[in-house]
């Protein structure tokens, strides 16, 4: 037992060891950019939806001859001391100076004090949360800000005497529930109703029977993407004779939570930036979905940004050779042209160009309406 | 380097659980599953304290008094409550500290947890903080050494070996029972502040189930009273998983495997080394 | 009528509870050990009434199968465990059981991803009487329960069946004596548990959502609910199991002077019950108190 003990606690010492140095960038070589995102746990479908958008990118880009490029996954699981562990190994074993990530917001908060003392770019597409502005000047975000959809939220929740709020304790949905109770408090709008719930949870009946007892005009619906959303649309259609009007993000717009009960969500409002629907870009959609991976769960949005976060990455590396200092520099100051529009992020974190839209559910479908 | 420096962090923190779970578990043979919980509130505590301004030297104290409450609150239970619902509410525990440092949003920031934790201005950097926690590790092993031979170490192991025997020989089997599980719980709750100024990051995952098999994994392979199956263990625990990274698996599958390997792992040992965590079934 | 709604909504997880909770009373009583794994069990037959469902069977069939299952995955619990139920070693068997039930959802998640599956597909049918609304699932949970419940009180105390298995319990060895074949009981009762787990998992995730760590929280209740009750009585368990529902249901559906506690403290209220209980009857709430010696 000892000499196995010793053998193996040797052998992972010699493994742990083979540290690659990071010796300068030569394009001549395959670059090797890491990935943080939750490949794990219950965020684990959103990592492995950007992996099927990230790996379509990089196919696509090293067939284009020129430099090559290779990802390197490392499990956030969504969360912050994971994330840093997973930094780690990224930049000290894989001798990556570039990031794309994390997902989460949590991952993204816990690895942005890394990033500068590390000389690393990381760029998110889906971090959102308004914790992360200017949180370090290594790191932007292709998403909007959940200050946007939170104002647009509230923006849309002030024309009600009284409002519910039922949210999913995740980074994203909090962010958001409090960028919204802030401008409703602020507009003299009456809460009368105000739950969260673990992450995941599927039982719903008795909050919904409260919730509907609290008698809200409106109600803001904001659980995560996945089996709470599913499981909250399903339970709370199935009281019958009523129907609430319920205000929410990206979740009520995805197809996958109208098509449960399409009739119950008649008339809801979701409070998220445009759908991309270039004729180009569903193409590119399309082809992911088809030959890589599903991707309802992020949706057009964030597989646009996350095509996007991959493009200004590797255009900027191989414009400046994998120069950080110059990249960051340009990074601020240029606009630049990619799928989910005009970005420029200047000294922000998130992307200064992004604007919310406002949907409504007719027929089993999100419909742009700005009345 | 800095990732060498993390594996050996992590080993040191490692270490120093593995004395507090060698302690309780396999020289004391009492089952305290509660240690994550407390490594939580204990590093919350800090990092609570030290966003507010505190001192670290402060912060780290009342840390450390957070986790020895939690100790006697369980030492509490310990005493008045059996053996098996002992076992099973100390593993609930787990569970309920975790939905806390989510539900308590107002005091620990909820999911999105609490980062940017400064690290003590002894230890500034991530090399001095490893040497740190390799100290505190080595000092741990050294009491645990020390401790075995005093006459403290020999009521621990009859404890184990018949607790009624200890009683008839005027030894209370509660005090040793409140010892153990004050003792690993402030060694734990140490082991759990290095954590937090490594990382510098807390959440309420901090507190998992992972982690109390990856530490009840590394008891039972060093359940003999002989401190170098406990180091040998702990580098087993840790190492073993980490070649997965280096292996070209799938990185969807990495998470799951990890899980599926620590719990294989767990019914692998306890099988093998069953008859030496019993001592009245040893062959005389 | 609020509180009505409460109570049925809480009465339908108690009895998911407390079917679990029996699952690990009837394998305590003959392997004197916990068994954890049933978290796996009760989503493994979930998970296989899926796949059967995907291969167009009925629905009862599918369910049979997914039951068939659980307890095909309970025998091999039992495999793994009989050493340790032999040598007395419940503690040891209690941390191989939660490993076992771990790395069962570990596979469980590989297999079928971390993605929910919710086995019927489209919104509950209910019935409804005086403004109570029950889901169908629901209500057949509830006759699931209360079967299974009175087949089980009657089966422990009034038949043969139930004298095997509380001679069993209370000494193996002289229970082979008489002619009751121990391995034989442990056997039968390990099978009849991992089934009604089995079937309590496929309610539910057909009453909720199927991911492959659904079962882990009603493995917590479940054994929270053992404790509180009275590891020896199963009534006990029936009431530790509505005990430990329903107080945090009540509470966080109701004010109580002037707070709200909200829905996410959940477990930590549970937690706190059974401390209390326990603390206040170590023994549980129905046995009686043991004088020490």
């Amino acid at each position: 037992m000892n000499k196995v003990f010793s053998l193996a606690v040797l052998s992972a010492l010699l493994m742990s060891c083979a540290v690659t140095e990071s010796a300068g960038l030569d394009l001549s070589e395959t670059v090797k950019l890491g990935v943080i995102a939750p490949m794990s746990g219950d965020a684990a479908a959103f990592g492995e939806e950007q992996k099927h958008v990230l790996d379509y990118a990089v196919a696509q880009k090293n067939s284009e001859g020129g430099v090559q490029y290779e990802l390197v996954y490392e499990d956030g699981q969504c969360n912050g001391p994971e994330a840093v562990t997973a930094f780690q190994k990224l930049v000290d074993v894989d001798g990556v100076d570039f990031i794309l990530g994390g997902l989460c917001s949590s991952e993204s908060l816990a690895i942005a004090p890394l990033l500068e003392s590390s000389g690393v770019i990381a760029m998110s597409s889906l971090s959102s949360s308004p914790e992360l502005a200017n949180v370090s000047p290594n790191f932007i975000s292709f998403s909007y800000s959940d200050s946007a959809v939170g104002i647009g939220i509230a923006d849309e929740l002030k024309q009600f005497e009284t409002v519910a709020i039922i949210t999913e304790q995740n980074d994203y949905n909090t962010a958001l529930t409090d960028v919204v109770v802030a401008e409703l408090e602020g507009a003299g709008v009456e809460i009368v109703y105000n739950e969260e719930f673990e992450k995941g949870e599927t039982q719903f009946r008795s909050m919904i029977q409260e919730l509907k007892a609290a008698g809200a005009d409106a109600i803001l619906f904001n659980p995560n993407l996945g089996v709470s959303a599913e499981s909250l649309v399903r339970q709370m259609a199935e009281v019958s004779e009523w129907q609430p009007h319920l205000v929410g993000g990206i979740v009520l717009k995805m197809p996958s939570i109208i098509e449960i009960a399409p009739e119950f969500l008649e008339g809801s409002v979701a409070i998220d930036v445009d759908t991309l629907e270039s004729p180009a870009f569903m193409a590119i959609y399309d082809e992911i979905n088809a030959d890589y991976g599903n991707t309802t769960n992020i949706g057009s949005f964030y597989v646009g940004a996350t095509l996007d976060a991959f493009l200004v990455m590797t255009e900027l590396i191989e414009e400046f050779e994998g120069n950080t200092e110059e990249m960051k520099t340009a990074l601020r100051s240029r606009t630049f042209s990619v799928n989910t529009g005009e970005i420029f992020f200047g000294d922000q974190t998130f992307s200064q160009s992004n604007s919310t839209s406002r949907f409504v559910i007719q027929s089993g479908r999100a419909v742009k309406s700005n009345q | 380097m800095n990732y060498l420096l993390t594996i050996a962090s992590r080993l040191g923190q490692n270490l120093s659980m593995g004395v507090g779970i060698h302690t309780v578990f396999s020289l004391g043979g009492l089952f305290f599953l509660g240690f994550p919980g407390v490594m939580a509130v204990s590093a919350y505590t800090l990092a609570i304290l030290e966003m507010a301004g505190w001192s670290s030297g402060a912060a780290f104290l009342t840390a450390l008094l957070a986790a020895f409450l939690m100790g006697l609150f369980f030492s509490l239970l310990y005493v008045r409550i059996s053996d098996d619902s002992f076992v099973v509410l100390s593993l609930i525990s787990v569970v309920a500290v975790e939905t806390l440092a989510n539900s308590w949003s107002s005091l620990t920031n909820g999911t999105l947890g609490i980062s940017g934790i400064a690290r003590p201005a002894l230890f500034p950097d991530l090399f001095s903080l490893t040497v740190g926690i390799t100290l505190v590790a080595i000092l741990l092993l050294m009491a645990e050494y020390v401790l075995l031979r005093t006459p403290l170490g020999r009521s621990i192991r009859a404890f184990k070996e018949g607790a009624l025997l200890l009683s008839s020989m005027g030894i209370s089997k509660n005090s040793i029972g409140i010892v153990l599980i004050l003792s690993s719980s402030l060694i734990f709750s140490l082991a759990g502040i290095f954590i937090v100024w490594r990382v510098q990051v807390i959440d309420p995952s901090f507190s998992s189930l992972y982690l109390l098999i990856e530490i009840v994994t590394i008891g039972i392979i060093a359940m003999r009273p002989q401190l170098r199956y406990l180091l040998l263990a702990t580098c087993f625990v840790v190492l073993i998983p980490e070649l997965l990274r280096f292996l070209d698996l799938p990185s969807t599958l990495f998470g799951h495997l990890r899980s599926l390997l620590y719990s294989t792992m767990l019914i692998i040992l306890i099988h093998l080394m069953r008859d030496k965590l019993y001592i009245h079934n040893r062959k005389v | 009528m609020f509180f009505l709604q409460i109570l049925v909504n809480g009465l339908v997880v108690s009895i998911q509870v407390a079917l679990l909770a029996t699952s690990l009373h009837l394998i305590h009583r003959v392997a004197k050990t916990y068994l954890l794994s049933l978290s796996a069990v009760l989503v493994l037959a979930a998970y296989g009434t899926h796949v059967l469902l995907q291969l167009n069977l009925p629905l009862l069939l599918a369910m049979l199968g997914g039951i068939a299952v659980s307890a095909l995955f309970n025998w091999l619990s039992f495999f793994l465990l009989k050493a340790y139920i032999e040598k007395d070693q419940d503690l040891l068997g209690l941390l191989v059981s939660l490993a076992l039930g771990l790395g069962m959802e570990a596979i469980l998640a590989m297999a079928f991803g971390s993605k929910a599956i919710f086995l019927i597909d489209t919104v509950l049918p209910t019935y409804e009487w005086a403004g109570i609304i029950i889901t169908q699932v629901g209500f057949w949970t509830l006759i699931c329960g209360v079967v299974i419940g009175l087949a089980a009180f009657i089966s422990l105390h009034l038949l043969p069946l139930g004298r095997a298995i509380r001679a069993v319990q209370q000494h193996g060895e002289c229970a082979t004596l008489v002619g009751i074949q121990e391995r034989k009981v442990q056997w039968m009762v390990f099978g009849v548990a991992g089934a009604m787990a089995g079937l309590m998992g496929i309610l539910t995730s057909m009453n909720t959502a199927l991911t492959p760590h659904a079962g882990f929280d009603f493995i917590i209740l479940a054994f929270a609910a053992v404790l509180v009750g009275g590891v020896k009585d199963l009534r006990g368990i029936l009431l530790g199991s509505f005990l430990l529902v329903l107080t945090p249901e009540l509470l966080t559906s109701f004010e109580v002077a002037g707070v709200s506690i909200s829905y996410s403290w959940y477990l930590a209220i549970v937690f706190a019950v059974a401390t209390l209980v326990l603390l206040l009857k170590p023994q549980g709430i129905l046995s009686l108190s043991i004088r020490k010696s």
